[in-house]
């Protein structure tokens, strides 16, 4: 009985190997043969643009604020027709998790994710990315969504500016 | 001194060629240490596993520091295990490289905190930084390829090797 059960243990070994000798090989042979990403795989971050090609992003700080690691910064800036834009926008990637945080917090849906993982470098200065880098001259996930057309503009002259308004108090000014 | 640090065998065809050659060989066999310290250890091992397969690049996980040519800095280094790295770095034998895996090996990710070291790159020096957290297996095999195209560009291996002069490695 126990001669038995050793021949089946020898054999056996043998038949696993054979039958794994005839599948298809699992490896997929990375340089020359790229896997195709999920739909909502979280790669490395870019700044979108609406569909008349003016940049979404209104220097909120929601994104900053989102981020678990502290990785995105930017300044806030206005332009003369009253709308907010990043002066400068920065991520350092190699503190970025990639957890998508800051696309969830993206009041406007400017920061958005892409598919792309190859961000590896020599360098971990050219690793943090400014925001021409960041830019893409496209909508990404939603190239149709203006965030003016749905929610109004707001301030088309500067503030104070129009007949009806006062003007706004400097509040660094101590004269009455 | 100044004199013999440039020294080389120079920019002649053969001492060139014979640079590719030893380049080469360093390039497609980098057997990196298995040393795994958090998450990214588990994206290193789906790497070596079948579907990625490092070893189609020359790449064997070895089990002694003295066999090794990379260390892969999987995970996040803390204070207490810096000296354990830093030991082990020592007993790799020249030429060696490191390569920081994931956000908490290249700059602290998101432990900012009193007891783990901001980046690999304060105690060790640095050759290819992967961000992720952690990255795709693909990720890594990327910063493996970089880090064979940073062999590749070595200059007077073949000197340094024979004794004669240091490894330029300059670009």
């Amino acid at each position: 009985m126990s001669l038995w059960r050793d021949i089946k243990g020898t054999l056996q070994p043998f038949w696993v190997t054979l039958c794994n000798m005839m599948r298809r090989p699992v490896t997929v042979q990375y340089p020359e043969q790229k896997q195709q990403m999920a739909q909502r795989y979280r790669g490395r971050l870019m700044l979108t643009r609406d569909p008349e090609g003016h940049e979404r992003c209104v220097a909120c700080h929601l994104c900053s604020a989102a981020c678990p690691v502290d990785c995105i910064s930017m300044q806030a800036a206005e332009g003369d027709d009253g709308r907010r834009h990043a002066a400068w926008f920065r991520i350092n990637f190699t503190r970025c998790i990639f957890c998508g945080l800051c696309t969830e917090a993206c009041p406007t849906l400017a920061i958005q994710v892409t598919g792309e993982f190859e961000l590896a470098g020599r360098d971990p200065l050219k690793l943090v990315w400014e925001k021409d880098d960041l830019l893409v001259d496209h909508g990404g996930h939603t190239p149709d969504y203006n965030f003016y057309r749905q929610s109004g503009v707001g301030v088309a002259a500067p503030r104070g500016g129009l007949p009806t308004e006062t003007a706004p108090v400097d509040p660094k000014d101590l004269m009455p | 001194m100044g004199v013999e640090q440039n020294q080389t065998l120079g920019n002649g065809f053969i001492t060139t060629s014979l640079d590719k050659l030893v380049n080469w060989s360093r390039a497609k066999s980098l057997w990196p240490m298995t040393f795994g310290l958090a998450c990214c250890a588990i994206e290193m091992m789906a790497t070596g596993a079948a579907r990625f397969d490092l070893d189609r690049m020359g790449v064997l996980f070895r089990a002694s520091p003295r066999q090794s040519d990379v260390i892969i800095i999987a995970g996040t280094v803390t204070k207490k295990m810096m000296p354990v790295i830093k030991t082990v770095y020592e007993q790799m034998p020249e030429p060696k490289y490191v390569i920081a895996m994931g956000a908490c090996a290249s700059s602290g990710g998101v432990f900012d905190t009193y007891s783990v070291v901001q980046g690999i790159d304060q105690e060790l020096p640095v050759d290819v930084y992967i961000p992720g957290c952690p990255p795709r297996p693909e990720g890594l095999l990327y910063g493996l390829m970089k880090l064979q195209e940073k062999i590749m560009q070595e200059r007077n291996t073949f000197g340094a090797a024979i004794g004669f002069g240091e490894v330029v490695k300059d670009a």
